[in-house]
C-alpha cells in the first residue's frame, strides 16, 4: 500500500531513504534548506521537494506533513531536526523520527528528549558507528542498546551464535555476571520470557539488562568467539574516537590513541590516563612504524576527514594489521576504496539509513524498548512514598513472569534485585513488561516515564 | 487473602451518582471517613487524589482501583462503587470506568496494602466477573457475589 513519507534533510541519509521509499511506490516529500539542491533531487528521484528550512511551519505546510506516515528529521542540524519534529507532529504527522549527531544525547537523556520532543525514534549516527565498530573489534554480537538509568543500565540485544554458553545451558545453571539479567530471548521475531529451565538456540538474540560496568563481563561471557586481546591503535582524537576508545577500555590489552592536534592530544591524555597518546599523523607510514602499529590487533580510523581516514587504514592494512576500519561520511567513492583493498568502511549516515528502514520495514515497531509490536515494554519508574511497590520486597510483590524487576539504581548503585530485597522510596527501578501486564505495572509502580529522566 | 475478607457491606455503593474523578474520590472519601473513626474524609481525599495525579489507577476494560496508605489506621478498608454511565478516569485504553474498587490501608503495612492491591487486581482481570457484578443492584447482592467468586 503507498504511504506518505516527508525527508527533513536532501544530504546522505534523506537521499538515501527518499530513493527507497519513492521506488517501493510511496510518495514523498524532501524539505531541505538549500534549494539549488532541488535539480539534483528532483532529476534523480520521483519525489516532491519544498525549499526551506523544516523547523518553520510554512515549510512544514507546504510540505504537507500533516498526513504522513512517518517524518524523518535526518538534516545535520540536531536542533533543526528537534524542533521540526515536534512540528510536524502537530501538525498531524503519524510518526517522526530523528536523527542527531552526539551520542551523549541518547546514552543519558534518550527518554527524555523522546518525551519532550514526541519523537518515536531517536537515533545518533555517532552511537550507530560507535556499536558497530565495537562489534567489529571485539567480535560482539550487539545489535542495539537501549541506555537507561541515565546510562548505568543497558538493555541489550545480542545475537546468540552456536557455541554460546546461553545455547548450552537451561537459563539457572548459567551464572550471569553480577548486575546482569536475561530477561528474554527472541525466536524468529517472537519474544519468550525464558524460565529457569528454558535454555536459547543458535540464531536467537537475547535480551539482556545489565548495569553499564559488567557490560565487559557479559559479552565475554555469552560470546563464544570473542577476539583474543591485543592493543587497538585508534586514529584521531574526535568524540567518536573517545566514546570508542572508553568503550575499549576494559576489553582489550591497550588502547593507543593517535591524534595530530597537539593541544588537543595533551587534553585527551589528561581525560584518558590509562591509554597511550601520541601526538603524530597516522599518515605518516614512519611514525605508524616507530610506534610499531604492525603489531596492533586492530586499527580504527576515525580522524573526522575521510582522505585521511582512508589513507591511513590502506597504510595499516598494508603493514599487516588484522582488522582495519575507517570511518567515512562520504561513501560516494568507496567502491574505489574497496578495490584497492580496504573493505571496513563504516558510514555512519548510511548505518542511520538503515536503522530507519528496519524501523519502517518491521512496521514502525521502533527500538528494543517497545519491543516486537508492543509485546513488551521497559519502564523506568522512580518510587515515591504512595508507590505501593515501596517497602516491600521482592517476593511480597511476587511478580508474574511477564513483570520482570530487573534492575534497580539507588543512589550511585544499581543491582539486580534478589527476591529478599527490599525496594525503597527514592529508587529508580528498571522493568521488563510484557503487555497483558502492563495495567498492573501502573498500579503498582506508578509514576511518569519523565520522572527518572528529570530527577 | 481472600477478596470478601476486607469488605463490608456498608462500603458498597451500587449506584453512586457522581460525573467526574473527583466527585467520585470525594464521594467515596466522605463515606469511609464516615464508616471509621481514624479516617478524615479530606485526608483521604487529598492522599486518593495525590495518587491518581501520579498516574490513574484505572486498569482497563471500565475497572479503576483507587488506593492509599495513610497514618493511624489499623485495618484495610475496600469500598466498592458502581457509577452506572461510568466517568473518564484517564485509563490507557479510553473506557469509562464504571467499576471501582477503592483500597485505603496503613502507612505501616506496605505488604498487606500490596497484597489487597494484587488480589483486587487479579479479580478484576476477569471481565466476566466484573460483567457479573454490573448485574447486580443491591449492596447486599453484591457482597455476597464477591465473596462468592472472589475465594
Amino acid at each position: 500500500m503507498s504511504q506518505r513519507f516527508a525527508v527533513m534533510g536532501a544530504g546522505q541519509v534523506g537521499f538515501h531513504l527518499a530513493s527507497i521509499l519513492s521506488k517501493q511506490g510511496h510518495s514523498v516529500v524532501v524539505i531541505d534548506a538549500k534549494a539549488e539542491l532541488r535539480g539534483r533531487v528532483q532529476q534523480k528521484l520521483d519525489v516532491g521537494f519544498v525549499a526551506g528550512n523544516g523547523a518553520h511551519v510554512p515549510v512544514l505546510e507546504a510540505a504537507k506533513v500533516a498526513d504522513c506516515e512517518l517524518f524523518m528529521a535526518v538534516s545535520s542540524n540536531d536542533e533543526a531536526n528537534l524542533a521540526a519534529a515536534v512540528l510536524a507532529k502537530r501538525l498531524g504527522a503519524k510518526r517522526t523520527v530523528v536523527r542527531v549527531g552526539v551520542a551523549q544525547d541518547i546514552t543519558i537523556h534518550r527518554r527524555l528528549y523522546a518525551e519532550v520532543f514526541g519523537i518515536d525514534l531517536l537515533l545518533s549516527t555517532e552511537l550507530l558507528a560507535t556499536t558497530h565498530i565495537l562489534n567489529h573489534i571485539l567480535g560482539h554480537n550487539t545489535l542495539a542498546v537501549e541506555y537507561l538509568a541515565k546510562g548505568k543500565v543497558q538493555l541489550r540485544r545480542v545475537l546468540l551464535q552456536e557455541g554460546s554458553v546461553l545455547t548450552k545451558r537451561s537459563l539457572r545453571d548459567v551464572a550471569m555476571p553480577k548486575g546482569s539479567l536475561v530477561v528474554a530471548f527472541f525466536r524468529h521475531d517472537e519474544l519468550l520470557v525464558p524460565a529457569g529451565g528454558d535454555r536459547a538456540k543458535p540464531g536467537d538474540d537475547a535480551l539482556i539488562l545489565c548495569s553499564s560496568e559488567v557490560i565487559h563481563k557479559v559479552e565475554r561471557m555469552i560470546n563464544p568467539r570473542l577476539k583474543p586481546r591485543g592493543t587497538v591503535v585508534i586514529a584521531g582524537g574526535g568524540a567518536t574516537a573517545y566514546a570508542v576508545a572508553k568503550a575499549l577500555s576494559r576489553q582489550v590489552d591497550m588502547v593507543k590513541i593517535l591524534e595530530n592536534y597537539r593541544p588537543r592530544a595533551e587534553e585527551l591524555a589528561k581525560m584518558l590516563p590509562d591509554f597511550q597518546v601520541l601526538y603524530g599523523d597516522a599518515t605518516d607510514v614512519s611514525f605508524l612504524r616507530a610506534e610499531r602499529l604492525q603489531e596492533a590487533k586492530a586499527f580504527v580510523a576515525l580522524t573526522g576527514h575521510d582522505e585521511g581516514n582512508l589513507m591511513a587504514s590502506l597504510l595499516a592494512q598494508e603493514l599487516g594489521v588484522e582488522k582495519v576500519i575507517a570511518l567515512v561520511d562520504r561513501t560516494e567513492t568507496s567502491h574505489l576504496w574497496r578495490k584497492l583493498g580496504l573493505m571496513n568502511i563504516v558510514s555512519p549516515r548510511l548505518l542511520a539509513a538503515g536503522r530507519i528502514q528496519d524501523y519502517i520495514t518491521s512496521g514502525f515497531s521502533s527500538n528494543i524498548v517497545s519491543l516486537e509490536r508492543g509485546k513488551a515494554q521497559v519502564f523506568e519508574r522512580r518510587l515515591v512514598a504512595a508507590s505501593p511497590a515501596a517497602g516491600v520486597t521482592l517476593a511480597e510483590i511476587k511478580p508474574p513472569r511477564g513483570v520482570i524487576v530487573g534492575a534497580v539504581a539507588r543512589g550511585d548503585k544499581v543491582f539486580v534485585p534478589r527476591g529478599e530485597d527490599r525496594l525503597e522510596v527514592g529508587d529508580l527501578v528498571i522493568l521488563f513488561v510484557q503487555e497483558e501486564h502492563v495495567p498492573m505495572v501502573h498500579l503498582l509502580f506508578p509514576g511518569r516515564s519523565s520522572d527518572k529522566a528529570i530527577a | 487473602m481472600e477478596l470478601g475478607s476486607h469488605i463490608r457491606p456498608e462500603l458498597i455503593f451500587p449506584a453512586l451518582d457522581v460525573n467526574s474523578q473527583k466527585s467520585l474520590l470525594r464521594a467515596v472519601a466522605k463515606r469511609m471517613a464516615a464508616s471509621h473513626p481514624d479516617l478524615s474524609e479530606d485526608e483521604l481525599y487529598a492522599k486518593l487524589l495525590e495518587r491518581e495525579e501520579l498516574e490513574s489507577t484505572a486498569f482497563g476494560e471500565g475497572v479503576a482501583i483507587p488506593h492509599c496508605k495513610v497514618d493511624g489506621l489499623e485495618d484495610i478498608l475496600v469500598a466498592v462503587a458502581v457509577v452506572e454511565d461510568g466517568i473518564d478516569f484517564g485509563a490507557v485504553d479510553g473506557e469509562p470506568v464504571r467499576v471501582f474498587f477503592c483500597i485505603v490501608s496503613s502507612a505501616h503495612s506496605p505488604v498487606a496494602h500490596l497484597q489487597c492491591l494484587a488480589t483486587i487486581s487479579r479479580w478484576v482481570k476477569s471481565r466476566s466477573r466484573v460483567q457479573g457484578l454490573l448485574e447486580l443492584e443491591t449492596a447486599d447482592e453484591i457482597y455476597a457475589y464477591l465473596n462468592e467468586t472472589g475465594g
